[in-house]
Formats: C-alpha cells, sequence, structure tokens
C-alpha cells in the first residue's frame, strides 16, 4: 500500500507569482480587462459625451474638454491672462471625437504602468517614492509662496500678510494660483477618467476594491446621465444635455437584429462585463495560486489545474460574452416574433389585442417580451443539455487528438 | 444555488427593467436585460459534482509522530465538465499537515484524472478517520455554485511510540528480570516432543505421527512440550486525574508510550503480555504472545482517554483470578487521587507477585501548564515520595518518572524498599 503512495512531483513550470505575472493566460485576462475598459470609456463617451447642441459652451456631458475649455474661457477673461498649465495636446482639449480621449489615456496607461512597476519594490522604496511624491506636491503648492514672503518680510524688516497689499509685490498669494490652477486641472481630469484610472489600477495592480471602483463611478456616471437626460429634470432645468431617444427605432443593425440605439448600449453592457469579470478573475486565480504552500506550487498536478482553470475561462469569456450578445439581440427583437405569430390567427379578437397591445407599448413591450425570451433560454438547459453536448465534443476531440499523436 | 454576487446582478438587471420602464429610459432596460441574458446563459454551463474519489494512505496503522502520506484520486466519470470544483478532504485537527495542501481547485474534462498528495504528521496517538471529501463546484463565473460531499472515509490508528528499553533492563540491578520462554514437562503446544499417545477425534492431522501409523496400524499422534512463558500484566492508569499536563505530555500520554515500550520488550522475549487499562471501567485483554497480540495492545493504547476514577483496589481484585502465579505486575500511573492505592499493592506483593510501579510524576507534569508556588510543590513533592516510599517498604519497585527524563533512564532508578 505504501508504495502506491506517490510523492508529490517538481515539475519545470511552477505556481510562484514572478512565474504568473508572466504567465500567458494571466496577461491574456489582464489585456482582455483593459482593452474592454479603454473599449467601454470610448464607446461611453461617444454615447454620453455630447451635447444637445453644438453651440452650447458646456453640459454635464461625459467630456472633460468642456469643463477644461469654460474653466480655459473663465482665466483669459480675466485681468492677468491666465490659463491651464498642463498643455492642451496633453489634455485633449481642442480635438474632435474621440481624439480628446486618447492622449490622456495614453498618459493615465504610463502612469499606472509607473504606479505598478513601484508596486514590486521593496517597502522601502515605496515608502520613500510615495513621501518624494506628496513632498514635491507640497513644495510646488506652497514653496515658492513661503519662501517669498519670508525673504519680502526679512529685506523689508516687516511682518505683513501676504494679501490686500497695495504694493502689489507683497502680494505673494500670487504664487499659489499656478499651482493650485494645475491640481484643479488633475481633479478635473481625475474625476473624468476615474473609471479608467481605478480599473487599471485594479487589473494591474490586483486590487478588487478598485475594480469595483472603477464599476461603481461607471454605473454613477450612466445614473447621472440618465436622471439628468430625463423628461422630467430636462423641462425644469436647462442643462443642454444630449438625452437618449425615448423609444427603440428600426432594427437595422447586426443583419437586422437590433436598432441603431441599442448597439451602443449593448456593446456598453458587455464590455462591463468583459472587464469585471477578467479582471475579478486574474486577481482570484493569482490569489489562490499566491495561497498555496511552496510544494504545491511546484506540483505538476496544481499547475495543469490551474491551467485547465485559467484556459476554460479563457474560453468561457469569449463564448459567454458571444451568445449574451446574441440573446440580448433576440430578445430585443422577440416582440417581433410574437406580432408576426399572432398575426397567423388574424382577424381574432385575441390576436388583435395582443398586437395592439405590443405595438402600443412600443419599448415597454419590447423589454416586457425581452425578458420573457431571457427567461425561456436560461429554461433551456433543462429541454438541451448544453453540458454534455459540449463535453461530448470535447471527448471526441481529445480522442481524435491522441489518435493523431 | 446563487451566489452573492449573481443575486445583486438579477436583482440589478431587474431593478434597472423596472426604473428604466419608470423612467421611459430604454438604456437602463438594455442594460438590465443584458445582465439578466448574462445570468441565462452562465446558467447552462453549471458545473457538477459527480465525481469518483480514491483515497489511498501509505499506512494504516503507524506510530505517533510518524508522517502518512495521502493521495487522492479524483477522475470525472461523467461527459460533463466539472467546471470549477474545489476538492477539500477533511483531515483530524489533530493531525498537522507536513508538506502539500488537502485542498485543490480543479476544472476536469470529461474522463480526466488529477492527484492531490499531501503529507500528514501525526503526533497524538488514537483512532483516527480521514475524510469525507467537501467539494463545491461554480460556473467560471463565480454565479452559480452548490455545496456537497463524498462520503469516503479511510480509518487509521496511530500507535504510541514504543521505545527501546532493553539496555537499560540489562543494566538493571536485577540484569534479566524475568525468564523468556522456557519448556515445561506437561503436553501443549510447543516445539519440543514430549511423547506418542492414541488419536482422538478432533486431532489436527498434521501431528499424525505416520511412522508409527504404519508399524502398528493404529493412528498415534505426538506430544509436544508446552512453552512455559512468563506472563506479564501492565496496568494502566486512564483516570481522568491522568490528564494532567499538556497536551503531548502528560501522565498518560508518557504511560501508554511506557505500556506499548514494555508489551514491545516482552513480546519480542515471547513472553505473553496482558493489558489492563483503567478508567471509569476496566478493559482487559488476557496474557497472550506474538504479533497479533503486540497489535491489540497498541490498538487498545491507541484509543486510551483519560475518564472516570476506577480505584486500583477494585482493579486488583477484580483481575485477582486471571493473575498467574508470581507473575510480575507492571503498574503505570501517578498515583494520585486514589487512597486504594497503599492497599492494592500491599495485596499484590502479599500474593507473591512481583509488583512494578512506573509513576509519572503528575506534580511536575502540571508544573509545565501552571505555575505552582514554591512551597507548595515541595509539599507536594514531599507527600508524593512519602507515598512512593511506602509502596516500596512494600517490596513493590517504584520508579518515580519526570516528565524530562527517557523511558530508559526512568526504569534505570528503581527503587526498593
Amino acid at each position: 500500500m505504501a508504495e502506491d503512495v506517490a510523492i508529490q512531483g517538481e515539475g519545470l513550470e511552477t505556481l510562484h507569482l514572478k512565474v504568473l505575472r508572466r504567465k500567458w493566460q494571466i496577461l491574456a485576462l489582464q489585456i482582455t480587462a483593459t482593452i474592454s475598459l479603454f473599449s467601454m470609456y470610448i464607446m461611453m463617451t461617444r454615447t454620453y459625451g455630447v451635447c444637445d447642441s453644438v453651440e452650447s459652451s458646456w453640459c454635464p456631458a461625459l467630456d472633460h474638454t468642456l469643463t477644461l475649455g469654460v474653466i480655459e474661457q473663465f482665466l483669459q477673461g480675466q485681468p492677468e491672462a491666465l490659463s491651464l498649465p498642463i498643455p492642451d495636446w496633453m489634455t485633449g482639449v481642442g480635438n474632435l471625437g474621440d481624439g480628446r480621449y486618447w492622449m490622456p489615456l495614453f498618459v493615465i496607461s504610463i502612469l499606472v504602468a509607473g504606479w505598478t512597476i513601484l508596486g514590486l519594490q521593496t517597502a522601502k522604496l515605496r515608502r520613500q517614492v510615495n513621501m518624494g511624491i506628496l513632498g514635491a506636491a507640497l513644495l510646488y503648492l506652497a514653496g515658492l509662496f513661503v519662501i517669498n514672503w519670508l525673504i519680502g518680510m526679512i529685506f523689508s524688516f516687516e511682518l505683513y500678510l501676504p494679501f490686500g497689499q497695495i504694493d502689489t509685490n507683497r502680494n505673494h498669494v500670487e504664487y499659489l494660483v499656478g499651482p493650485l490652477l494645475l491640481y484643479i486641472q488633475l481633479f478635473i481630469l481625475v474625476f473624468y477618467f476615474l473609471p479608467v484610472i481605478s480599473g487599471l489600477l485594479g487589473i494591474w495592480g490586483m486590487s478588487k476594491s478598485k475594480i469595483s471602483w472603477a464599476i461603481g463611478s461607471t454605473i454613477i456616471y450612466l445614473g447621472l446621465h440618465a436622471l439628468l437626460s430625463y423628461e422630467g429634470v430636462r423641462s425644469t432645468i436647462e442643462l443642454n444635455l444630449n438625452a437618449l431617444p425615448v423609444q427603440i427605432g428600426e432594427a437595422t443593425e447586426w443583419g437586422g437584429l437590433v436598432a441603431p440605439e441599442i448597439v451602443p448600449l449593448l456593446i456598453i453592457s458587455l464590455l462591463m462585463m468583459i472587464f469585471l469579470e477578467s479582471g475579478f478573475a486574474t486577481i482570484r486565480y493569482v490569489e489562490y495560486a499566491f495561497k498555496l504552500p511552496e510544494s504545491c506550487k511546484k506540483d505538476p498536478e496544481y499547475v495543469k489545474q490551474f491551467d485547465n482553470i485559467l484556459n476554460i475561462h479563457l474560453q468561457q469569456t469569449v463564448g459567454v460574452t458571444f451568445f449574451v450578445g446574441l440573446v440580448t439581440a433576440l430578445a430585443l427583437k422577440f416582440d417581433d416574433l410574437i406580432v408576426d405569430l399572432v398575426s397567423v390567427f388574424e382577424g381574432s379578437q385575441w390576436s388583435e389585442q395582443v398586437k395592439e397591445s405590443l405595438e402600443l407599448q412600443l419599448t415597454y413591450g419590447t423589454v416586457i417580451s425581452a425578458l420573457i425570451f431571457v427567461i425561456f433560454i436560461a429554461g433551456l438547459r433543462y429541454i438541451i443539455p448544453w453540458p454534455r453536448i459540449s463535453g461530448l465534443i470535447e471527448k471526441g476531440i481529445r480522442q481524435i487528438r491522441d489518435q493523431s499523436v | 444555488m446563487w451566489t452573492r454576487k449573481a443575486s445583486i446582478l438579477g436583482a440589478g438587471g431587474v431593478s434597472l427593467v423596472l426604473v428604466g420602464m419608470m423612467m421611459s429610459n430604454f438604456q437602463m432596460m438594455v442594460f438590465g436585460v443584458a445582465f439578466v441574458a448574462f445570468l441565462a446563459v452562465n446558467s447552462w454551463i453549471t458545473g457538477h459534482g459527480d465525481i469518483q474519489v480514491v483515497r489511498t494512505l501509505s499506512a494504516d496503522n503507524l506510530y505517533k509522530g510518524d508522517d502518512l502520506y495521502v493521495e487522492l484520486e479524483i477522475t470525472n466519470p461523467s461527459w460533463r465538465r466539472t467546471q470549477q470544483l474545489e476538492i477539500y478532504d477533511n483531515i483530524p485537527h489533530e493531525m498537522k499537515l507536513r508538506s502539500g495542501l488537502n485542498y485543490m481547485r480543479v476544472n476536469l474534462g470529461p474522463g480526466e484524472t488529477t492527484r492531490v498528495r499531501y503529507v500528514l504528521r501525526c503526533p497524538l496517538r488514537g483512532h483516527y478517520s480521514i475524510g469525507p471529501i467537501s467539494i463545491r463546484y461554480r460556473d467560471s463565473f463565480n454565479l452559480f455554485s452548490q455545496e456537497m460531499y463524498v462520503d469516503h472515509r479511510s480509518d487509521l490508528i496511530v500507535f504510541p511510540q514504543v521505545r527501546e528499553i532493553e539496555e537499560a533492563m540489562v543494566r538493571s540491578r536485577t540484569p534479566k528480570m524475568y525468564t523468556g520462554a522456557t519448556t515445561l514437562r506437561t503436553p501443549g503446544p510447543g516445539t519440543e516432543f514430549f511423547s506418542l499417545r492414541e488419536y482422538v477425534p478432533g486431532d489436527p492431522f498434521k501431528i499424525i505421527n505416520w511412522k508409527a501409523f504404519a508399524r502398528t496400524g493404529q493412528l498415534i499422534v505426538n506430544e509436544k512440550c508446552r512453552d512455559a512463558v512468563t506472563d506479564v500484566f501492565i496496568l494502566v492508569d486512564s483516570r481522568d486525574i491522568s490528564r494532567i499536563g499538556t497536551v503531548l505530555k502528560n501522565p498518560l500520554e508518557v504511560g501508554t508510550v511506557a505500556a506499548a515500550s514494555l508489551a514491545s520488550y516482552f513480546i519480542k522475549r515471547r513472553d505473553s503480555v496482558a493489558l489492563a487499562v483503567y478508567d471509569e471501567r476496566l478493559s482487559f485483554l488476557p496474557p497472550d504472545t506474538g504479533d497479533k497480540q503486540y497489535f491489540k495492545i497498541l490498538s487498545s493504547l491507541a484509543g486510551v482517554a483519560p475518564k472516570g476514577a476506577m480505584p486500583l483496589q477494585a482493579v486488583t481484585n477484580a483481575l485477582s483470578s486471571r493473575f498467574s502465579r508470581g507473575s510480575p505486575v507492571f503498574i503505570i500511573s501517578a498515583l494520585e487521587g486514589d487512597g486504594t492505592t497503599i492497599p492494592a499493592i500491599r495485596d499484590l506483593a502479599g500474593r507473591g507477585h512481583e509488583v512494578i510501579i512506573l509513576s509519572p510524576s503528575s506534580v511536575d507534569f502540571e508544573r509545565l501548564v501552571s505555575r505552582i508556588p514554591r512551597t507548595s510543590y515541595e509539599v507536594l513533592k514531599l507527600e508524593r515520595q512519602n507515598r512512593l516510599t511506602a509502596l516500596a517498604g512494600f517490596g513493590a519497585r517504584v520508579i518515580d518518572w519526570m516528565p524530562d527524563v527517557e523511558l530508559s533512564q526512568a526504569l534505570l532508578q528503581v527503587k526498593m524498599g
């Protein structure tokens, strides 16, 4: 019996953190999450970053250039013409379309990459860098102001306040304006790009809370937009926010399956799911491998099963995303099918009533019938054994592969 | 079962649809439908826990402190993928993982097999059971999960350690205390020839003397001399009071080690060994020799737990008819909390038994877990010394066994009256 039990083996591949960070499946998950995050943000700006009329200078749309532009205009109207410190080519101000976002996204990516690399360094170095950044920020904010004020008082042999002086050379508080403008500009950028910043930090810094922040802030933006573009609000406050049409139009996209208004929303929801699932999965799997004891990290069985889990997750991400998109599109088209089916019984009172209610309700009818379709799809698993069919296919593929070997 | 995430997603999806309908906002409705569709599609790919598990142990019986190698072979016999399957092999809390892990996350394809290997250290004697195997399966996106267990258990016995004591016995004041196997001039099971006699029904065929049968025409059988051996009686005190000390170091633990070592020593010498364990009742294993008896003794000692308060005299009285005349009796007891110790030992010695008392010092074991004031300690020690001296006065050989002293060394310090 004793000889039946083999001791744990050691393979060439291991599950150490350093190896995991370079593992293609983990990188694939992280890159998938990153691309979906960027795409989701761009798609959101295309949908929610537009004002009602071109003439309006500002509206609460998801477009940072609008706010920066208004501040810039205000500063240039001051007696001493001021301007925002971060140049326009870096913030995307002045560009059109998606060009407004590429450069800030690129800069954010570089900063997050630096932050992630810093996270891999020793705690001492991390603390030193953090303290250095904080110190530099404080020095930039108040350093020049304090030095000038002190020198001014020393050379004039007099104590005075740094503002409200007749001699303008003594109003040293003006030295604070430049740094404060920078921080305001940074704050605005961080506010608009919060989903991207926290999302990237979450994906590459392996933080579940930051991914939750990214999703949370995205939902808040969507909720705010929905609220501000609500007819009741729009009729009370003039916000110039471009509201989405109330009713779904004719299905002309994806081979006549979905209406053009639905496409971006559907893509945003799919990208949000991909980002959320890939981001969380990376952390979940790496955490599991990290917590394994040393002997298990080297055990080929653990490595093989870890690979299995990752490969299946990647496959299912592709498959599930495709099917969710398809099912949602079909679901939103389901009312047409019901109307067509009902029209078979044309002439009867019942068919007329159903047809009328679906057509009259329009969006409501579409959504309710969509939910019925989704419930039908969920129940389909009791009729068609999907896991058995996929397992049969998998087994067949493996047998063919084994025979060829 | 829906996970928290699935519940939030489902509730969120339905809420978005409802709020969207109230606000005439179809973007919310589309998001809601997409969320619900995500749940619906994922419900197709929930896993399963119909797996076959085979557990192999490196040994069914092992000694305290030994390592146990465990291997779990998990096979997915179905046509479906298990999806994410967490496998946790339940191990007794007394055992410590030395290497590997009794937990694994797998995703087994149809017909696929994997193995979980780990090593357990068994620091405490006892009868244990490894298993059942807890299982949790879920889909890749952690939306639906189900928990179950495979009722597959493996029993094992952890024997007390057996120490080498031969050297100690040789060096003791009685170099060879008890004789090994000797022949008696009486018929019985043995190896040497005794006499011939007529066959009686029931005699085994292998003892028929075929030459004598050929010569006389009558069935004659060989009779052998009975191999007489010394019957050694070991009495182990397993009363509740013997738990004083730590889990690993207490009078009962060291007592079981001593009893196992003595049994091993005498059985190797082909003596017969009897074991009596007394706690709330008396468990008696009649004298016998051989590997089977050795196994019985170790198994019995493995299952000993401190309980009850049976007095020693009740034990000696109950066993008085079973004690062989003049046989040595080992009593392994802290001798605490029992007023009948002295009369019991006096009776045993009076009946001609050679009584050896191996007494773990309970006062010193107690010191391992609680601080005893110096004066109290001195008084308790003095009381104990007086008790041991009194016992020695009745002709018993008394060994005062301190916690940090090895068994072989302790056996050297036999105190004679």
